[in-house]
């Protein structure tokens, strides 16, 4: 286990790799772009995360570039871009509403409303799977017709910003520095 | 590490666990220039190597005895069993991760609820086992029929 040294030094060394200028000279990931990349065959989570690590890491300053421009409808859309499309856009309004971001309108398009409901697991026919995701489900999917749970977002970027601020507060449990964190998780995340 | 596993999504970040505390402090330097570099270099996330992960759970968790991958001088890279690697995912829960779990779960002999719970208990310390345990048991019910 590493010392609580090498721990501040290394969560140090990290915030002065996220200052690097370079950062603001890259494309930003936008929803539309991890949007782009569904219809272009990528896995979903490789634009989603990549969203998802800009909008925690290191462009968590310009979260409205990344959420302003609307979805670019595939030119031959299918269930499956559609239903990606719906997912992009309740996660826009899940994210918009946690972080005080004014929410797009694009992403409150009826047509972001599945026709029918998705299940989002492996165990689509399972009523115990089923129940589960209707009560966890948080309401910007659920009203799309979305289930899908409610771990979707929690991130280390969060978590640790959190363990840092405990700290700050002059917690020194790791028990307590990781309920701390943990509690606010469920706070913004639900779970 | 899933990349070498053959999963169909390209990796966000590489997520590293730094094995020598002592060496960190001594190459803190270097590994930045390093990584800074490298970050400028290829038009990267400045975030690309990640070793927050650690920071986070370094006391939840046992690291186990890693395969040794690559040596670039003093740099000697180990890639971690499956098995452990399956057990962080199913622990972390998120929509995402199961989709690793699915990658990872036939590569391992990790076939039943029980088997998976076992895998658990060898690399995930209890406590943490218990501060986590919602999002397990819902993890454990969407890879495996109660």
């Amino acid at each position: 286990m590493l010392s609580p040294e090498t721990i501040r030094l290394m969560a140090q060394t990290y915030e002065e790799w996220m200052q690097d200028p370079s950062a603001l000279s890259r494309p930003l990931e936008t929803m539309r772009w991890a949007y782009q990349q569904i219809c272009a065959g990528e896995d979903p989570w490789t634009g989603l995360g990549s969203f998802s690590h800009a909008w925690y890491g290191y462009a968590k300053g310009r979260r409205v570039a990344l959420v302003s421009e609307p979805l670019v409808q595939p030119t031959q859309e299918t269930e499956y871009t559609r239903r990606w499309g719906a997912f992009c856009a309740a996660s826009v309004e899940f994210l918009c509403e946690r972080y005080d971001i004014p929410c797009p309108e694009w992403a409150r398009d009826p047509y972001y409303t599945l026709p029918t409901p998705w299940w989002h697991t492996q165990q689509p026919d399972d009523p115990a799977v089923r129940d589960y995701l209707v009560n966890s489900t948080p309401a910007p999917f659920a009203r799309r017709d979305i289930f899908c749970g409610n771990r979707l977002f929690q991130n280390k970027y969060e978590m640790y910003e959190w363990t840092q601020e405990a700290r700050a507060k002059g917690i020194t449990d790791p028990g307590e520095i990781w309920n701390y964190a943990r509690d606010k998780e469920i706070s913004v995340h639900g779970a | 590490m899933l990349v070498l596993e053959r999963a169909s999504r390209t990796t966000e970040d590489i997520d590293i666990f730094w094995l020598e505390g002592d060496a960190f402090q001594q190459m803190r330097g270097v590994l930045s220039e390093c990584v800074v570099t490298i970050t400028r270099r290829y038009r990267l996330r400045p975030d690309w190597l990640n070793y927050l992960s650690q920071i986070l759970m370094q006391n939840e968790i046992i690291i186990p005895r890693g395969k040794l991958w690559k040596r670039y001088g003093p740099l000697h890279i180990y890639i971690p069993p499956k098995a452990y690697m399956l057990a962080l995912k199913i622990m972390a829960g998120r929509d995402k991760d199961l989709v690793d779990c699915a990658i990872l779960l036939p590569q391992t002999n990790i076939k039943t609820r029980q088997q998976a719970r076992q895998l658990l208990d060898r690399y995930i310390l209890p406590q943490a086992q218990e501060k986590n345990l919602e999002q397990i048991e819902n993890a454990l019910n969407r890879l495996f029929q109660k």
